[in-house]
């Protein structure tokens, strides 16, 4: 389990321009969850997630991964295993010769070697669906935008880490691409138990793979619960956030008085519902 | 008006990342430009202002060849282009002198270079922000400011290269609602873009598949053709999905509703019968 308990962070602390980026945040994040964060620039998504490895450290409070406390040095070693982190635009950080070689550096920095490192680069490879004899020769740099951060995720996943921390993962690729890093996601949670935490602007995306959703506004929570909670109660516009267009049809509905439950999210689902109307009307 | 005339292009010696495009882009039009990553789309981009130069083919900007050298400053000044990321696009330490960057290059007087500045911070609704450091603006204002920097050159077509594609959702919205008001002034707009809600902006579509034009309509015509864009990589809008899936059980929505507004309206008629 991830806990934050009473996490503040400031920056530049001790002088005139100090200011708190994330203010008295406390949540968890439990085992085998898809955690989704959202929330408009500046709201303090980057500062908050970096605490997970202890890249950063609380100003005040603390940041538990399993136990560990994150501000603790010892600890942190043993925390920071656990965790592994996707920055956005990950593929600006591939850099070795050939594929296998990039997904390597990872396991290999963790004392990995031998039989076990090809084992785990090989099934990382799969997991992402790089397929190991055609791509592990190739540079990594004749990829395209896709493919590129697939091998960067997949140099992370090598690394076996029980919580995925991911900053935007799905930016700058066109729906297809967006669609397939979501669903390998969605897998790397239900088939490897991986927990996911996800920063992400776009909506529509993580409405239909989010088990809880926490909004950050200002640096604080603003809403937090499964996404039928969340979008049924805030007033995500007065943050600069736009709700899901499955839900935007739904309140568009309701004010010309045909009334659909809100907590359904998935577009087929409101397409059903109105069909089973609309042949009993 | 920009003609493209059998264009192909390839970097260096490897095969073409575009083939035999031809494409008329008419004074005034709102054109998007899609495609799956690696489609070509940002290639075609790239020639529209001579950035990149044909293998085969030409390329007319109002007239002028872009392979002629003669001609590459009147035509980029003619073209402007706002690409991706809003911090490669910023060259000076304070707002407004990175406004006034381009028409000095132009080699325009003092007092007609702030004149210029002005106009264009006021079109992006930057003017307060003229005095500060660009370093310190967000995403959605460093684009805005990229902008008003292409505007300063008073271009008459202006090209964004997926420029919405870094923002968040309410800088998305400003960079788009910057594209309508210039629209609707008379600029011929050309929007490379990912985001199939921001094609309903546009008057044509281009679907670019493999370095070739594989469609050209109107956003309701490419919009038809749910499962054609699909196997190109794309998607449609969420209204057009649901839309799509209505329509197949009978209820008859016309292909000319696109929009969430739209579709409630359709469904609320056909509900109260």
């Amino acid at each position: 389990m991830i806990e934050f308990l009473n996490v503040t962070h400031t920056y530049m602390n001790n002088s005139e321009l100090a200011h708190n980026a994330i203010s008295d945040i406390s949540f968890n994040v439990s085992e085998g969850e898809f955690f989704c964060i959202i929330g408009q620039t500046g709201s303090g998504k980057s500062t908050l997630i970096q605490h997970i490895n202890g890249l950063i450290m609380p100003t005040c409070g603390k940041v538990l991964v399993d136990g560990f406390d994150m501000s603790q040095k010892k600890q942190l070693i043993s925390g920071r295993r656990l965790v592994g982190m996707v920055f956005q635009y990950p593929e600006h950080q591939l850099f070795a010769e050939t594929v296998y070689k990039d997904i390597e550096f990872g396991v290999a920095n963790l004392g990995i070697t031998g039989d076990e490192a090809h084992e785990r680069i090989t099934s990382a490879m799969e997991a992402v669906g790089l397929c190991v004899s055609e791509f592990s020769e190739k540079s990594p740099f004749d990829l395209s935008g896709g493919e590129k951060r697939r091998v960067a995720l997949a140099g992370i996943i090598a690394m076996r880490p029980k919580y995925l921390v991911l900053d935007e993962p799905m930016a700058g690729l066109d729906p297809m691409g967006r669609q397939s890093i979501l669903s390998l996601l969605q897998q790397l949670q239900s088939e490897l138990g991986i927990t996911i935490i996800m920063v992400s602007h776009s909506m529509d995306d993580i409405v239909h793979v989010a088990t809880r959703i926490a909004i950050l506004s200002r640096g604080k929570i603003a809403a937090i619960g499964t996404p039928g909670e969340v979008f049924k109660n805030c007033e995500l516009n007065a943050m600069g956030l736009k709700l899901p267009q499955s839900i935007q049809l739904i309140r568009s509905l309701r004010e010309r008085g045909i009334e659909i439950e809100n907590d359904m999210l998935d577009e087929d689902a409101i397409a059903d519902e109105l069909l089973r109307r609309y042949l009993h009307a | 008006m920009i003609e493209l005339i059998s264009v192909s292009y390839g970097y260096n010696d490897s095969e073409d990342v575009i083939s035999d495009i031809s494409l008329t882009i008419n004074d005034g039009e709102f054109l998007a430009i899609v495609g799956h990553n690696g489609s070509g789309k940002s290639t075609v981009a790239k020639h529209l202002n001579g950035l990149l130069l044909p293998r085969s083919g030409q390329v007319y900007v109002n007239g002028l060849l872009t392979s002629d050298e003669e001609s590459i400053l009147t035509i980029r000044q003619n073209v402007g282009m706002v690409f991706q990321n809003p911090d490669n696009q910023i060259v000076t330490t304070v707002v407004e002198e990175d406004v006034g960057f381009g028409p000095e290059n132009l080699g325009i007087e003092t007092p007609k270079i702030w004149e210029r500045v002005d106009e264009a911070l006021e079109l992006v609704g930057m003017t307060e922000f003229r005095k500060r450091a660009p370093h310190m603006l967000s995403g959605g204002q460093k684009q805005r400011l990229a902008i008003a920097g292409v505007l300063a050159m008073h271009p008459s077509i202006i090209v964004f290269d997926e420029a919405t594609a870094m923002l968040d959702p309410k800088g998305r919205e400003d960079v788009i609602a910057i594209m309508k008001d210039l629209h609707a002034a008379g600029k011929t707009i050309v929007m490379i873009t990912q985001h199939m809600e921001e094609v309903l902006l546009s008057d044509r579509v281009i679907v670019m598949n493999a370095g070739r034009i594989a469609m050209d309509g109107t956003p309701t015509q490419i919009f038809e053709n749910a499962d054609k864009l699909r196997s190109m990589g794309l998607d449609v809008p969420l209204p057009v999905a649901i839309r799509d899936k209505l329509n197949a059980s009978g209820m008859n929505i016309p292909a000319s509703v696109l929009t969430l507004d739209s579709l409630a309206d359709e469904i609320e008629k056909r509900l109260s019968r």
